[in-house]
């Protein structure tokens, strides 16, 4: 089996699985209990948070654990739009986000005026363009940190220095498939809301954050007990959220490490790829985390590409696994090559440090061979 | 670019005879608080004293010397030779990454009488030859944003711009001990940190009343003091917690319910003077803030303080509350202070307890609850903790248990 999808999701590393196991046998309590077990588990909480504070080099934020980053993105995007609507009308994303960020702008469509922006040919967001559209109308801004269909990182250090100019206007980051793989040349104390999810960094699927600044309040989405600032109410596992901090202490030291090797890979690959006249390449060649490439076969839909790799026992996407199964263009493909055909056809290669060199090329091989 | 900084010391200085003695304590202190730079080196001559950074980064050492009480202010320095384009050269250093439109002035002090300037010739050539290298600079001499000082000596020039203020007051320690009475509210971490600076060695006494209160209080309480523990000469503060729930119940039970507090606060100064005795401690330390709750007008105090003759120190008396949040943000104690659990004074308070007790009267319900034996059996029965910077002791985390560390 050759796994080339883990964009979509990672397996879970085995030392931060015992996290888990040890974590869910000590901490079964409630951690909203108030007697000394639950309070046990809540201490186990705040060691947790305070472990990816300290990480991510955070000092002015609070973190609500969520189940996954759709939640996340919806609790600060919805939760912020809901509460500061009566200071602007307008609010900005791009046209490459992820359906968890790309569709709750969609639902405010009633309630404000949406922008989306464009990217250039390098798959980058248009910052001048940005400029343009910001006023004091602005309420939020959410621009993706790394892509996770084409790969590409936006400059949010630049991004950041745009919006701080307008005092109502802040600013959300998907930052999923940056965390622990890209080092950030920003400061994350600049960022008013962000988001990160644990499967894709080797921790198990269920636990995700949304980092808020803690002047922001937020309205609700669902209502409860008043748990993580009433934002996320309901009983928190506790083990989770230690595999989730143990999967960030961990990776994080390991980012330029990991990032080098997948550098090299890519580079096999897309050596491999380029003269495959069957193929084109999608993703760019700069300003990218080298863990995504994203290339097309012109008349062919991407999903029959992946059941042809099936074959071979190789797994890869057409995109964003959340939106996999509809059949429409790729929206960040042809938001990147404004080519239908292009966008129809396209599909994600996705790395880890756990790919092989062989991998490569048996990949490389039977893309020949399809 | 800086390679040294300049301590100055406060008040301390204006001692006669002590000042050696204080000064030995504040370089001890220093030399403490910075053991972990290895490369450091001390340069210590009359009124002057200098950390010589030998490339230590010196971004850490500027936050600990925020610590160290008897500090009045430091500056990150250059020393470089006597030369006037040398000179110029490291000011203009100094002065291009400052940001934005801003006035300056040369400030020069000649130490080296032999120089061929004197100070104000010095000041002038020195502006002469760096104001053309920079934009948006205008001198003014009466009332500068930023002063460029250059301090002329036998052995080199020493050159800063920013004067930072320390934390002030005496060297820690100096000025005898203390027991602080900590319940784990906004204000009693302030004056522990108001009387630390002061050079007070602060020990702390906090009265626990399980089941009404719970350890989270009790960790409330060892928190601030890990947060207060920095200030310390020796980074620690003892801690003694005193099981107070048997009394509080007699006086419950006993008393008329508007003296609930002036009797708990006896009982509590009784212990508290026991404890001072015991340790060979000098004095109380509180608080209190006069007017601020019923117990803390000015009559109750008295009816209160009735109960020892130890100095009793209440170095927030006359502050106001937003006084107390100011400092208390300051010191990193807000956030850990407004942790909503109840403590030993806000259990059994009664509705509308008396702002203006009567001594006689105090004395009447006080016989009636006869908490004598119990007021031993309390200080026989503390518990001590022992609180140092940097080893937060947590009563939720089982021993020994390296699932906190992930």
């Amino acid at each position: 089996m050759i796994y080339l999808d883990y964009t979509a999701t990672t397996p879970v590393d085995d030392e931060i699985l015992d996290t888990y196991i040890k974590s869910t046998k000590t901490f079964f309590a409630n951690s909203s209990s108030i007697h000394m077990l639950g309070q046990r588990s809540n201490h186990m909480i705040e060691v947790c948070s305070q472990t990816i504070f300290d990480c991510l080099d955070i000092k002015n934020h609070n973190i609500i654990y969520t189940t996954n980053a759709t939640e996340a993105n919806n609790i600060g995007i919805l939760g912020y739009c809901n509460k500061y609507h009566g200071q602007g009308k307008k609010i900005i994303t791009t046209k490459i986000e992820h359906a968890s960020v790309f569709n709750v702008f969609k639902s405010l469509e009633n309630d404000f005026d949406v922008c989306y922006l464009d990217i250039n040919q390098n798959g980058l967001v248009d910052l001048d363009k940005l400029e343009k559209e910001m006023d004091k109308n602005v309420v939020l801004i959410s621009i993706m940190w790394t892509n996770n269909i084409i790969g590409t990182i936006q400059n949010v250090k630049e991004i950041i220095n745009i919006v701080k100019r307008y005092k109502t206007a802040k600013l959300h980051v998907d930052c999923v498939q940056g965390i622990c793989k890209v080092k950030p040349d920003f400061d994350f104390n600049d960022i008013d809301m962000f988001t990160i999810s644990s499967h894709k960094i080797y921790g198990p699927k269920g636990i995700a954050a949304l980092l808020v600044k803690r002047s922001i309040e937020l309205n609700p989405i669902i209502y409860g007990s008043n748990a993580q600032f009433g934002l996320k109410p309901g009983t928190m596992d506790v083990a989770l959220i230690s595999a989730f901090a143990k999967a960030i202490k961990k990776y994080t030291v390991l980012i330029d490490k990991n990032r080098e090797y997948v550098k090299r890979l890519w580079l096999r690959l897309y050596e491999g790829l380029k003269n495959n006249k069957k193929i084109v390449i999608n993703t760019p060649l700069d300003n990218i985390s080298y863990y995504i490439m994203n290339i097309s076969i012109p008349g062919v839909k991407g999903e029959t590409t992946i059941h042809k790799l099936e074959n071979y026992e190789i797994y890869i996407s057409t995109g964003s696994a959340c939106s996999s199964k509809i059949e429409k263009p790729e929206k960040t493909v042809l938001a990147l090559t404004k080519s239908n055909d292009l966008a129809l056809s396209a599909v994600r290669i996705s790395l880890s440090f756990l790919t092989k060199d062989e991998e490569i090329d048996e990949f490389i091989k039977v893309m020949e061979l399809i | 670019m800086y390679d040294r900084i300049l301590i100055r010391f406060g008040e301390m200085t204006l001692k006669k005879d002590n000042y050696k003695y204080f000064l030995d304590r504040i370089i001890r202190d220093i030399e403490n608080k910075l053991i972990d730079f290895k490369k450091l080196e001390y340069h210590h001559e009359m009124f002057r004293f200098y950390i010589i950074l030998n490339g230590e980064d010196y971004n850490e050492i500027v936050k600990r010397l925020m610590w160290i009480p008897g500090i009045f202010s430091f500056s990150l320095c250059v020393k470089t030779g006597k030369d006037i384009n040398d000179i110029a050269n490291v000011g203009y250093e100094l002065l291009k990454d400052k940001k934005g439109q801003y006035t300056f002035k040369v400030e020069s002090h000649r130490g080296d009488k032999n120089y061929p300037l004197t100070s104000i010739e010095i000041s002038k050539k020195v502006s002469a030859l760096i104001l053309p290298k920079l934009r948006d600079v205008v001198v003014d001499v009466h009332n500068p944003d930023v002063e460029l000082n250059i301090d002329l000596r036998v052995d080199g020039t020493y050159i800063f711009t920013d004067v930072i203020k320390g934390i002030g007051g005496y060297p820690a320690g100096i000025a005898g001990k203390g027991l602080v009475m900590m319940s784990g509210g906004l204000d009693s971490p302030v004056a522990t940190y108001l009387s630390i600076k002061k050079g007070i060695n602060v020990s702390a006494i906090h009265f626990y009343s399980p089941p009404f209160t719970s350890i989270n209080s009790l960790q409330k309480v060892i928190d601030l003091l890990h947060e207060l523990a920095k200030y310390t000469y020796k980074n620690h503060i003892k801690l003694y917690v005193v099981p107070f729930t048997t009394i509080q119940e007699k006086i419950y039970k006993n008393a008329n319910n508007i003296y609930l507090v002036t009797l708990m606060r006896r009982a509590m100064y009784r212990i508290a003077d026991k404890v001072v005795r015991k340790h060979y401690l000098d004095c109380i330390i509180n608080g209190e803030s006069v007017g601020q709750v019923a117990s803390q007008t000015l009559e109750s105090m008295k009816v209160v303080n009735e109960v020892t003759n130890l100095p009793i120190l209440r170095p927030l008396a006359t502050f106001d509350k937003e006084e107390i949040v100011t400092i208390s943000s300051k010191i990193n104690t807000y956030d850990i202070s407004i942790r909503p659990y109840e403590d030993c004074c806000t259990v059994f308070v009664p509705k509308h307890p008396t702002i203006k007790p009567v001594l006689n009267d105090v004395l009447l319900e006080e016989d009636k609850c006869n908490f004598t034996i119990e007021l031993d059996e309390a200080v026989k029965n503390i518990t001590e903790y022992d609180i140092s910077y940097g080893k937060r002791i947590n009563l939720f985390e089982e021993e020994n248990d390296d699932i906190y560390n992930l």
